[in-house]
């Protein structure tokens, strides 16, 4: 195990500082990749699939680094007047596993003030003053700059130093967001995500394909194709809790994935992926982000079998659907 | 598969005249592969294409220029004649038909 402070030094003692989970097999030959959940707190299939990847998975040949809280600071509050649960768990063999739900931005005790308008480095983009608190805003970021800033170059540091050759970061938005169910990617890594995306359909599992906007700055895909050497990929999953129709809020909903008036929702047209009354449960999103992530590693290997990546002990979609999250935590 | 491209059109140029007038809509190589929007999907037709061993160029910006040159109504006139590839040299499941998402496009 080793630290984000370790690949970038002003980090050590900060709440942005955050654990690293290192998995190595075969190391002559294999490949290099790394996972991020918990860019974004509130997107919990992302941080709850590199939980069940750290503690189930054997790797073979290469080496996997996994961050589960990739923004450690954003783990310790929630978006004030949204009412998020702060907490949820999770059943598993010994008993129920608690995991905290935070915010989509690094927290306001750890960062301040916001900016009016946040002024992205080093492209000059203007966004909203919280964004700068958004770490999928804040690469490739800097040395000097801040917490958000200073987490963004670790991770680039990381990816550039230990020659990462291919790159996950998983998220989760609302159901009425144009971009879910999806697999974002810039140039570089297009032709590996649209040939995971056409096997994944032809398995039953629907990805629609996004490139990285060429002049959106700050964002992990678009960053680290310009800023590194690895093929970078971006998960997206359906989550209601994220989104504007929901009514109550809390674990439940967290977890279930169903508020009914999603169902209208969906009848009136306003989402943008399948929805019943079975919801989008957590297994579903985590096991969705578990056949991509297997896919593009096992697509990535064929295209590079020079540095190839084999693991095992990660389950399918198909069983993790069927039979919830309960034996791998 | 065709759900997934159904905001993509892909267009397969047949740069031989001679198919123009071709019942079939067999098309000779190389192809041009592009798209009149932005989609991403366009590149399931660069890699299928690859798959089957086709010549091709993969340019997403050439429907633009063909449109640009000479209007919108030449484009359509033109993509009534693309043709479909078969499916079975690629060894994959699904039916890939081109020249049907063409056709429901315009």
């Amino acid at each position: 195990m080793g630290w984000l402070s370790d690949y970038e030094p002003a980090l050590k003692g900060t709440a942005g500082d955050t654990r690293i989970f290192i998995f190595n097999g075969d190391t002559v030959s294999g490949g290099k990749a790394l996972i991020l959940g918990g860019t974004h707190p509130d997107e919990p299939a992302g941080f709850v699939t590199t939980y069940l990847m750290i503690e189930n998975i054997e790797i073979m040949k290469g080496t996997v680094f996994i961050i589960p809280q990739a923004n450690n600071s954003a783990f310790t509050h929630t978006l004030p007047q949204e009412g998020m649960p702060q907490f949820f768990s999770i059943p598993g063999k010994s008993g129920n596993r608690i995991f905290r739900y935070g915010a989509r931005i690094t927290n306001a005790i750890h960062q301040w003030p916001d900016p009016e308008i946040y002024l992205h480095y080093p492209s000059g983009q203007k966004l909203a003053g919280n964004e700068t608190r958004n770490l999928n805003r804040a690469y490739p970021g800097r040395t000097d700059g801040t917490l958000t800033e200073l987490i963004a170059h670790g991770i680039i540091s990381l990816i550039n130093k230990e020659q990462i050759d291919i790159a996950f970061d998983l998220h989760e938005a609302s159901p009425e967001y144009p971009v879910v169910n999806a697999i974002v990617a810039p140039e570089i890594s297009q032709d590996i995500a649209t040939e995971a995306a056409m096997e994944l359909e032809f398995e039953g599992l629907r990805y629609s394909l996004e490139a990285s906007p060429y002049n959106f700055h700050g964002l992990s895909h678009r960053e680290w194709a310009d800023h590194t050497n690895c093929l970078p990929f971006l998960f997206e999953t359906a989550n209601p809790i994220q989104g504007r129709l929901r009514g109550r809020t809390d674990e439940d909903l967290l977890l279930s994935g169903f508020d009914k008036m999603y169902l209208i929702g969906k009848e009136i047209g306003a989402l943008t992926v399948p929805y019943d009354s079975t919801g989008l449960p957590i297994q579903v999103r985590v096991g969705r982000h578990l056949a991509a992530l297997k896919k593009v590693i096992e697509i990535y290997s064929r295209y590079y079998p020079d540095h190839t990546i084999e693991f095992s002990g990660i389950p399918s979609y198909q069983i993790v659907e069927k039979n919830g999250l309960k034996e791998y935590f | 598969m065709r759900s997934v491209i159904s905001w993509s059109i892909f267009v397969f140029l047949i740069l031989s005249a001679s198919l123009i007038h071709s019942q079939d809509y067999m098309a000779e190589q190389p192809v041009l592969i592009t798209s009149a929007g932005q989609s991403s999907d366009v590149l399931m037709g660069k890699i299928l294409a690859g798959k089957a061993n086709l010549k091709f160029i993969f340019n997403k910006q050439a429907v633009s220029i063909i449109a640009t040159k000479f209007g919108f109504k030449f484009c359509r006139y033109i993509f009534n004649y693309f043709f479909s590839f078969e499916m079975s040299k690629l060894n994959l499941h699904s039916e890939f038909l081109i020249s049907r998402i063409i056709i429901r496009h315009y």
